[in-house]
C-alpha cells in the first residue's frame, strides 16, 4: 500500500469522525426502555447473585440466632423461679387450697399463743387497731380471722384499711364509738390482727418477690423475641407493581408497661383474686400473606391475611396440674407504608396500622369445663414498624422489619400471650416478590 | 459513578448512559447501515446488550466504556449485515492507486458529505471499508469477522475505495460547476 493510500485513508477517517450526524430521535429511547425489563431482567451475573444470596443467608443466620437466644431466654424467664401471677375468676378464688390462706390460718393459732404469753404495748396498740379494723371493715359481721382463713389478700386489705384509720382509733376523742370498742378489750381481735398482720407481711413479702419476678420477667421479655413464621403476599413499588411477600416473622413479647397490669399480681377488679398459677406463653407463630398497594410514589396501603397460633402452659400448684392450651387466630392487618429512602437495591420504610384477629379454635387439655375451649374472642391491636429491604433481583427483595404491637385488652377468659404481654416487639423477616414489574 | 449506578440497576443510570453515548453509537451505526430503520434496530440491540452485560465490563482506563460500547455497536451492525447475507464471497482482482487529485478532492469536501458517500456504498463494500479504515482491522481480521477470505476482503475494500473516489470526483465536479 502506497503512502498516498495511507494518506487517503487517514483523511477519510478524519472526515468521517468530524461528521456531525443528527441525534437519534427521542422515541428511540422509549423503545429501548420498553424492552429493558424483559430483556435485561436476568442480566445479573452469577457472582452478583451469589453475593446477594450471601447477604440473605447471613441475615437469616443472624435472625435465627437471635430467635434461638430469645427463645431460650424466654424459657428461662418462665421457669418456676420466676412465677407470673394471673388474675382468676371468682369461682377459683374461694378454693380452700389457697396457700396463703392456709398459712394465715395456721398462724392464727401461733399468734394467739404468742399474744397471750407476751402482751406488750405494741400489741395493745395492735388490739386497738385490730378492733377498729374489725368494726370498720366488716361491720361486725365478719372477722379478720375469717378473712385470713379465706384469703390472705382480704386480710391485707382489711389491715391496710385499718392502718389508714389508725390515728383516728388511737385518738378516742375523735371517735367515741371506736374508743368504746377499744376499751371493751376484745383481746381475740389482737390475735386476729397479729395473724392478719403477719399474713399481710407474708403476703407483702410474697408480693415483693412476685413483683421482682414479674419485673425480671418484664425485663427479660423485653429482650426476648418470639418467633412467627410469616408468609406475606402483596404489592409494592412506585410503579403500581403487585408484590407478593413470603417471609419469616419473628415476634418478641414484652409485658405491659402499665405496672398495674402485671407488676404485682394483685387484682384490679374486686371480683378477681390472686393465685399461684404460673403461666408460660410460647412465642406467637404466624403465617400470612400481604398485598401492598401503592397509592403514591412513596405511600402504600398494605393488607392481607394472617394465621397465628399461641401456645400457653398453666401450672397450678394446688392441686398440682399442668394445662396446655393452643389458641388459633386468623387476622387481617391493615397498614400504611411510607418509603423513607430508596436507592437500589436498598429501600427503607416505616409502616403503621392495625390488625383485627379472631380466635377460631382453642385446644386445651383442661378437664374442668371453664369455658376457655369455647372462647372465640376478637383481638384488636395496633402495629407499627420500620423495615429495610434489599433487592436480590428486579422482582425479589429480602426484608427485615422490626416493629412493635399493642394488643388491646378484650376482657376474655382466654388467657394468651396477647393478654400477658400487650406490648409486643416483633422482628419480621421475609422475601418480597414484585409481581407487576421491576422493583424500584 | 455512572458505571456503578448501572451495575446497581438504577433506572436513571440507563437513560444517562444512553444520553451520553447515543450520538456516537448512532454515528457508527449510520456508517455501517444506510437505512434509518436498520440504524434504530442496531442501536436498540446495542444498548440492550450493553445494559445486559454492564456487570461483566471491567473498567481499566478512561474511555474504556465508550470503546466497549462502540465495539458492541459494530458487532451488532455486522450481525445484522451477516443475517442479510450481504457479505461478498467472490474475490475481485481489482486495484486502484490513489492519486494526489483524489486526496485534494477529499480534502475539499465537507465531512457530512463524505459520510453520506460512505453510506451510499453497497453494504458489502461499506462493511469492509468501515472495518479496514475506521476500525483499522487487517484483511485477515476482517476475513475472520465476516467469514470470508482475506483476498475477498481486500478486493471489496478496493472496490469500495474506487466507488468512493468516483463519488468524490463527481461531487468535486458538481461543486466546481456550482462555483462556476
Amino acid at each position: 500500500m502506497s503512502m498516498k493510500d495511507k494518506e487517503f485513508e487517514k483523511l477519510l477517517r478524519q472526515k468521517i469522525n468530524a461528521a456531525e450526524t443528527p441525534p437519534p430521535p427521542p422515541e428511540w429511547w422509549d423503545d429501548i426502555e420498553a424492552s429493558l425489563p424483559k430483556r435485561a431482567g436476568n442480566a445479573r451475573p452469577r457472582a452478583v447473585y451469589l453475593r446477594r444470596w450471601a447477604w440473605t443467608l447471613s441475615a437469616g443466620a443472624v435472625a435465627s440466632v437471635v430467635l434461638l437466644l430469645a427463645f431460650l431466654h424466654n424459657v428461662d424467664d418462665l421457669s418456676p423461679e420466676s412465677p407470673v401471677i394471673i388474675a382468676e375468676d371468682a369461682s377459683r378464688r374461694a378454693e380452700p387450697t389457697d396457700g396463703a390462706a392456709q398459712d394465715a390460718a395456721a398462724d392464727v393459732q401461733n399468734e394467739r399463743l404468742l399474744a397471750e404469753s407476751r402482751p406488750t404495748t405494741k400489741q395493745s396498740a395492735a388490739k386497738s387497731t385490730a378492733s377498729g379494723t374489725a368494726l370498720l371493715t366488716d361491720n361486725g359481721t365478719e372477722t379478720v380471722e375469717a378473712a385470713a382463713q379465706t384469703n390472705a389478700v382480704a386480710a391485707y386489705h382489711a389491715v391496710k384499711d385499718a392502718e389508714t384509720r389508725e390515728s383516728t382509733v388511737e385518738n378516742p376523742s375523735e371517735n367515741p364509738e371506736i374508743s368504746d370498742e377499744k376499751s371493751g378489750g376484745q383481746t381475740e381481735n389482737a390475735d386476729v390482727y397479729s395473724v392478719a398482720k403477719r399474713a399481710v407481711r407474708t403476703d407483702e413479702a410474697q408480693q415483693q418477690r412476685l413483683v421482682a419476678a414479674v419485673h425480671h420477667s418484664q425485663a427479660g421479655s423485653s429482650r426476648g423475641i418470639t418467633g412467627n413464621v410469616f408468609v406475606t403476599g402483596g404489592t409494592m413499588g412506585q410503579r403500581s407493581n403487585n408484590v407478593t411477600s413470603y417471609g419469616w416473622n419473628m415476634g418478641g413479647m414484652q409485658p405491659s408497661s402499665d405496672p398495674n397490669h402485671m407488676s404485682n399480681g394483685l387484682p384490679s377488679e374486686p371480683e378477681k383474686t390472686v393465685s399461684n398459677v404460673r403461666e408460660k406463653h410460647l412465642p406467637p407463630f404466624a403465617v400470612g400473606a400481604d398485598v401492598r398497594i401503592p397509592v403514591t410514589s412513596r405511600f402504600s396501603i398494605e393488607t392481607g391475611a394472617a394465621y397465628s397460633i399461641l401456645v400457653s402452659t398453666f401450672n397450678r400448684p394446688l392441686p398440682p396440674s399442668i394445662t396446655h392450651q393452643q389458641a388459633h387466630f386468623v387476622g387481617i392487618p391493615l397498614r400504611a407504608v411510607v418509603d423513607l429512602f430508596s436507592r437500589n437495591p436498598w429501600n427503607v420504610y416505616v409502616a403503621a396500622g392495625g390488625k383485627w384477629e379472631k380466635c377460631v379454635a382453642v385446644h386445651t387439655d383442661e378437664t374442668e369445663d371453664t369455658g376457655v375451649a369455647d372462647a372465640r374472642p376478637t383481638q384488636w391491636s395496633l402495629q407499627m414498624g420500620a423495615g429495610i429491604e434489599y433487592g436480590l433481583s428486579r422482582n425479589v427483595a429480602f426484608y427485615l422489619e422490626p416493629g412493635v404491637g399493642y394488643y388491646f385488652d378484650n376482657h376474655t377468659i382466654l388467657r394468651t400471650a396477647y393478654q400477658a404481654h400487650p406490648v409486643n416487639f416483633t422482628l419480621k423477616v421475609g422475601l418480597r416478590f414484585d409481581i407487576g414489574g421491576k422493583r424500584r | 459513578m455512572l458505571l456503578q449506578r448501572l451495575r446497581d440497576g438504577e433506572t436513571g443510570a440507563e437513560k444517562m448512559l444512553y444520553a451520553c453515548f447515543a450520538g456516537k453509537v448512532c454515528a457508527v451505526c449510520r456508517r455501517y447501515l444506510s437505512e434509518e430503520e436498520d440504524v434504530k434496530d442496531a442501536m436498540q440491540e446495542t444498548f440492550i446488550r450493553v445494559f445486559r452485560n454492564i456487570r461483566q465490563f471491567e473498567y481499566r482506563q478512561e474511555g474504556g466504556l465508550l470503546a466497549w460500547v462502540m465495539r458492541i455497536a459494530t458487532n451488532e451492525c455486522l450481525a445484522m449485515l451477516r443475517q442479510r447475507a450481504v457479505m461478498p464471497t467472490t474475490p475481485l482482482d481489482e486495484n486502484l492507486e490513489t492519486s494526489d487529485e483524489d486526496i485534494d478532492d477529499l480534502q475539499q469536501l465537507p465531512p457530512t458529505t463524505v459520510l453520506d458517500m460512505v453510506r451510499q456504498l453497497p453494504e458489502g463494500y461499506r462493511t469492509v471499508l468501515n472495518l479496514y479504515v475506521f476500525e483499522e482491522k487487517s484483511h485477515k481480521e476482517i476475513a475472520e469477522m465476516l467469514g470470508i477470505s482475506p483476498m475477498t476482503s481486500a478486493s471489496q475494500y478496493c472496490r469500495a475505495k474506487r466507488m468512493l473516489v468516483k463519488m468524490i470526483q463527481e461531487a468535486r465536479k458538481n461543486l466546481h460547476e456550482h462555483e462556476g
